[in-house]
């Protein structure tokens, strides 16, 4: 029956905690400006982040150790030295857009100005990481998440014409009055949220902090090939909702206000309500584990003590470092940057840096002095090389396609 | 080190001048017409719906106030922005009378909303709900002529 529980919640955690701030501003955005065309990058986006998270936590329930503690090991100083750099810079921003989102979400329930709630978040998201022990942290706002739900169930109350959708999003090609580079610019975009490195840094250093065995692999394995593809599927209701509501009537999505429109508009105030816990939720869980995700590259690298199980005083550093990265986080959204455009920078530039995070856990999976006959097997080596070959064509062709399209406008 | 740093000015400046390329032809100022229209666009658009929104009392004021404020802002960005472009030609300064005039409706439009919204006056609501879908369509066909 433990067991059971622990499946359920694991399962639901792994639904409501795959949406972050990047998934629901690219979605929407893609959905009212493609309508359907790209939703076939959702399914890649998820098959990709299942592979290499399954591997991450295979090598950490094998292992006994985080994988990125695992690459400075087995690549060496430099290479890690690289990975943790550009890792590190783009979860930095990452945190920033979730904590700006995580003030438009308050914004949207009470009207007071989104900057007036970065300190108050910036505290509240310290506050959870220095308190809440990890699983009950995880839990919480994993399940909370699920009320992005809502999304799906608005998509059904707006009657659309599931014929339509289905042809559009079977006709991967940019809508009249669109050009190939746009369409192949927020293709990316959508690919980078979905893909997110700190996600997977994140998930590995978890599975140390709730001590994963071998024991756990099963769990581990069903949480992820079950529960990421169900959170994708609420990826594709807020771009499907987007794509039926907003397209159609030109509404381009540059807030997170008009994000919540298809559930506003179908389900009123009972909608919005929910809508907006399930806003908070994801970018607030999302929030902390990109914190901790900086915290845990950093102090792996240099090999410092770290964990939110271990006592503060024990590792002080990782805990300094944390505190950093909050200060750092809420200073950059303070500076008055739009947190939507941050947020769509941040999955572009997440993109262009997926090698550096993919490619290590690769080597590490495959390497028999870590995980003895537990190494990725023929068809995962197979699927996992056509998505490197994959991630280092998005990578090369980001920055071109970020200043032809002039940052798809 | 020192490539590094050329490598990164040179990299700023590219993204500078896309960004922000002055306006030379007449076919440039049509696309940032088009480009200006779309944001209007998408704006009084959001301005209807937020306001049928309203008339159904579907949403907390908080919620409309924020949000219609959001596109306002929006607007009156897309609107100054676009009148700092100067024409390149007499034959763009018809392209630039109809678009700065339908930027100055969706203002309007939205600030009007704005005010019904946090009076709580739905004929004020109505009344702007009308002029942004008059200014949306507007906005719509230009859109298309300028494609």
């Amino acid at each position: 029956m433990n067991r059971l529980t622990s499946f359920t919640l694991g399962f639901l955690t792994a639904i409501g905690g795959f949406l972050d701030i990047g998934d629901i501003v690219a979605n929407s955005l893609v959905g009212a400006r493609f309508g359907m065309s790209l939703a076939w990058v959702i399914p890649v986006g998820v098959i990709g982040v299942c592979l290499f998270s399954e591997m991450a936590g295979r090598v950490t329930a094998v292992s006994g150790r985080p994988v990125f503690d695992l690459v400075r090991e087995r690549l060496g100083a430099r290479a890690g030295l690289a990975n943790l750099l550009a890792s590190s810079a783009i979860t930095l921003l990452v945190f920033a857009a979730e904590i700006g989102g995580v003030a438009l979400a308050l914004e949207l329930a009470s009207s007071v100005h989104y900057l007036l709630w970065v300190p108050v978040v910036g505290f509240l998201v310290w506050a959870v990481i220095w308190r809440l022990p990890f699983e009950r942290m995880e839990r919480t706002y994993g399940l909370l998440g699920l009320a992005m739900v809502v999304f799906a169930v608005a998509l059904w109350r707006l009657g659309p014409d599931w014929g339509a959708l289905w042809h559009d999003a079977l006709s991967p090609a940019p809508p009249s009055g669109e050009d190939w580079p746009t369409w192949w610019y927020y293709a990316i975009a959508v690919f980078g949220a979905a893909m997110s490195p700190y996600a997977v840094v994140f998930f590995s250093s978890g599975g140390v902090e709730e001590r994963w065995s071998a024991r756990d692999l099963t769990l581990q394995r069903l949480n992820v090939f079950f529960g990421f593809p169900l959170g994708g599927l609420l990826a594709l209701s807020l771009m499907a909702g987007a794509a039926v509501l907003l397209h159609p009537a030109g509404i381009q999505v540059d807030h997170l206000s008009q994000a919540t429109l298809p559930v506003v508009v179908s389900l009123g105030k009972v909608g919005l309500v929910i809508a907006i816990v399930g806003f908070f939720a994801c970018t607030f869980g999302a929030a902390l584990e990109a914190g901790l995700a900086t915290g845990y590259g950093v102090a792996q690298y240099f090999g410092w003590s770290w964990g939110k199980s271990v006592r503060p005083v024990q590792a002080a550093r990782f805990h300094t470092l944390l505190l950093a990265t909050v200060l750092a986080g809420t200073a950059i959204v303070l500076t008055t940057l739009d947190p939507v455009k941050v947020t769509e920078y941040a999955i572009v530039l997440s993109a262009a840096a997926l090698p550096l995070t993919y490619l290590p856990i690769f080597i590490v999976a495959n390497d028999r002095g870590y995980l003895g006959d537990r190494v990725n097997s023929r068809f995962t080596n197979i699927v996992a090389t056509v998505y490197l070959f994959l991630v280092l064509l998005v990578a090369a062709a980001t920055l071109p396609l970020m200043l032809w399209t002039k940052a798809g406008q | 080190m020192r490539r590094t740093s050329s490598a990164v000015v040179a990299l700023s400046l590219l993204l500078v001048a896309g960004c922000a390329g002055p306006v030379r032809t007449d076919a440039g100022y049509r696309e940032k017409a088009n480009q200006s229209a779309l944001h209007l666009l998408s704006a009084a658009r959001t301005g209807v719906a937020l306001a049928d929104i309203a008339r159904k009392g579907d949403a907390f004021t908080p919620y409309l106030e924020t949000s219609v404020g959001d596109v306002e802002d929006d607007a009156l960005a897309v609107r100054s922005s676009f009148a700092t472009l100067q024409p390149p030609t007499p034959v763009s300064d018809p392209l630039r009378a109809r678009v700065d005039a339908l930027a100055e409706h969706t203002t309007h439009g939205l600030a009007h909303l704005r005010i019904g919204v946090r009076r709580g006056d739905m004929d004020a609501v109505a009344r702007a709900r009308a002029a942004l879908l008059l200014t949306g369509d507007r906005l719509d066909r230009v859109v298309e002529g300028t494609r």
